[in-house]
């Protein structure tokens, strides 16, 4: 991508790009939400594009969570707009916005602990579309996470941390969702696991499903993202590629704190 | 050993009717956190559904049944829409819809009371007389309690176990957000809870009126057995509730049967009591719920 295009601002390149191969998935403009009179977002844009990982950095209790709850429909946003492959999603409801193919995979994992890994597996293929490719699926899943198939019938609520977060991806992945919101992967992981996670991810984008990574960690999100975005008390602070980023200590140090 | 004998046929009996409705309170429960107070009336519905059926329309047995199924969900689809939704933002929605049900019961009951007067009415679908085994008595008429109910109860285990809407309605009530991501439409989940406890109800009311006869309040006693039959499992549990039904029914068939039957309902619920100060959230209870 050239310089001149990542700083122009992601509406206007939206526009010019729709339609080629690194075409926008999801368009978050001028985006304002929170809890009750508490505003956690105050006007973020940001744009996801197909064919690549995503980063959104940030500190913890900045909105990164918030942001990606306005766009699965989980909070309705005070102001600004969300567009998912054209679609508008502002004021939808969450299935709707699911079945529009948007996939979330949240934070905490949202497992249905009481039920199977298997039954978890196959509500996340629950839309009719996905329930058709079902099997398929869940080979997809089960070659990513072998893991899990060893698992099958064990209740979710009894799995290592890191098999509850491959259960929440692999959930993810069995539903078709034509892109993909990663909610802090690694989070209360430990490193090798969170290696195993990022493995996967990384294959995943490989094949060519569109994410979007939120995360805390700058190496994690140096290593794998393509475009950046900074997020900090609920403002984009900075944007741009992942090796600017890695060279720019300043502004890690400024908001990362490392 | 005839003794023993003869309390499991009626104290089987029983808790195959408890076990229906409890079932079927704990499903709304644990859905949607509603305790459906005209649950009650819903049976006194299905009874009286079936009854009509088989007298003005001359229907067979399973064809009044079914009448009377259909019913229940219309009635569980009638709450759904006409309290449920509306209320269920507002604040204090739990407390809310207990009155509000209790009220739509009311409504109901003497809708009923205004049609068919309040004189007890013989259920024209229950079957005469019995088999006699080594003297104990079978009445035929409990042998189709308990083969309808078991039948009812095994289609709904299967139904929510292994079809990707009854996936689902377990999922809703797990998580009803988690389940949103997935695409479920959670309010049409909530219409369809209410649509199968309605008819859970209205089975157990048919088969109640089978058993004794047809009035418009047959449905305070069995609601709030089943009421404590959920407290006592757990809210929201419902295979928990169908172990308890059975325990319980068998319980107050038991001291009925030894002690005599107005000891039957104290003795239950002493019984609950202290299983209840033992675990106060229920034999398989302990769980919060997020609606929405």
């Amino acid at each position: 991508m050239s310089d001149a295009s990542r700083q122009g601002s992601p509406s206007a390149q939206w526009s010019e790009s729709s339609g080629t191969a690194s075409s926008s998935v999801l368009l978050v403009q001028d985006l304002y939400a929170g809890y009750g009179a508490h505003t956690v977002l105050r006007g973020i844009t940001i744009e996801v594009r197909a064919g690549a990982i995503t980063g959104l950095l940030g500190p913890n209790g900045h909105g990164k969570t918030t942001l990606l709850r306005c766009a699965s429909g989980l909070i309705k946003p005070k102001r600004g707009r969300i567009e998912f492959k054209g679609c508008e999603l502002t004021g939808r409801q969450p299935e709707w916005i699911a079945a529009q193919g948007l996939g979330q995979v949240p934070q905490g994992d949202m497992l249905f602990g009481q039920m199977s890994v298997q039954d978890n597996l196959l509500m996340g293929a629950y839309l009719a579309p996905a329930w058709a490719q079902r099997e398929a699926n869940l080979c997809r899943v089960f070659a990513l996470f072998p893991r899990l198939q060893e698992r099958l019938q064990q209740s979710a609520g009894t799995l290592s941390g890191g098999e509850r977060r491959m259960l929440s991806i692999g959930r993810g992945l069995m539903s078709c969702a034509e892109l993909l919101m990663i909610d802090e992967p690694s989070l209360g992981l430990a490193p090798k696991v969170i290696e195993d996670i990022y493995v996967a991810i990384v294959r995943l984008a490989d094949e060519g499903m569109p994410i979007l990574l939120v995360e805390e960690s700058v190496e994690r999100v140096a290593e794998v993202c393509r475009q950046v975005y900074l997020l900090d008390d609920g403002l984009i602070r900075w944007q741009g590629t992942a090796a600017e980023l890695d060279g720019n200590a300043e502004l890690i140090s400024t908001y990362l704190g490392s | 050993m005839q003794d023993l004998l003869q309390v499991l046929v009626s104290g089987l009996t029983l808790a195959a009717m408890y076990a229906l409705s409890a079932v079927g309170l704990s499903l709304c429960w644990g859905s949607m956190n509603v305790l459906n107070m005209a649950h009650g009336a819903i049976m006194v519905v299905g009874g009286y559904v079936c009854y009509s059926a088989a007298t003005f329309l001359g229907s067979g047995g399973p064809a009044s049944f079914a009448m009377a199924l259909a019913a229940g969900a219309a009635m569980g689809a009638l709450l759904y829409l006409a309290l449920v939704r509306p209320l269920r933002q507002r604040k204090g929605f739990e407390t809310l819809i207990i009155i509000a049900s209790f009220g739509l019961g009311l409504i109901i009951e003497n809708l009923i009371l205004k049609t068919y007067g309040a004189y007890p009415i013989a259920q024209p679908i229950a079957l005469e007389g019995g088999w006699e085994f080594e003297q104990v008595f079978v009445p035929y008429q409990n042998a189709v309690v308990l083969a309808s109910s078991s039948l009812i109860l095994i289609v709904l285990a299967l139904f929510l176990g292994k079809t990707r809407t009854g996936r689902a309605i377990r999922a809703t009530s797990i998580s009803a957000p988690a389940a949103q991501l997935q695409g479920v439409p959670v309010r049409r989940i909530y219409l369809l809870v209410m649509m199968l406890s309605g008819s859970l109800a209205a089975a157990s009311g048919v088969l109640l009126s089978t058993l004794t006869t047809l009035a418009p309040t047959m449905g305070y006693d069995p609601m709030l057995k089943a009421f404590i039959v959920c407290v006592a499992a757990g809210l929201g549990n419902a295979s928990g509730a169908l172990f308890v039904a059975l325990l319980l029914g068998v319980f107050e068939a038991a001291v009925g049967f030894y002690l005599g039957v107005r000891f039957g309902f104290s003795f239950l619920l002493a019984l609950v009591i202290l299983s209840l100060i033992w675990r106060p959230s229920g034999l398989f209870g302990g769980k919060d719920l997020q609606r929405l």
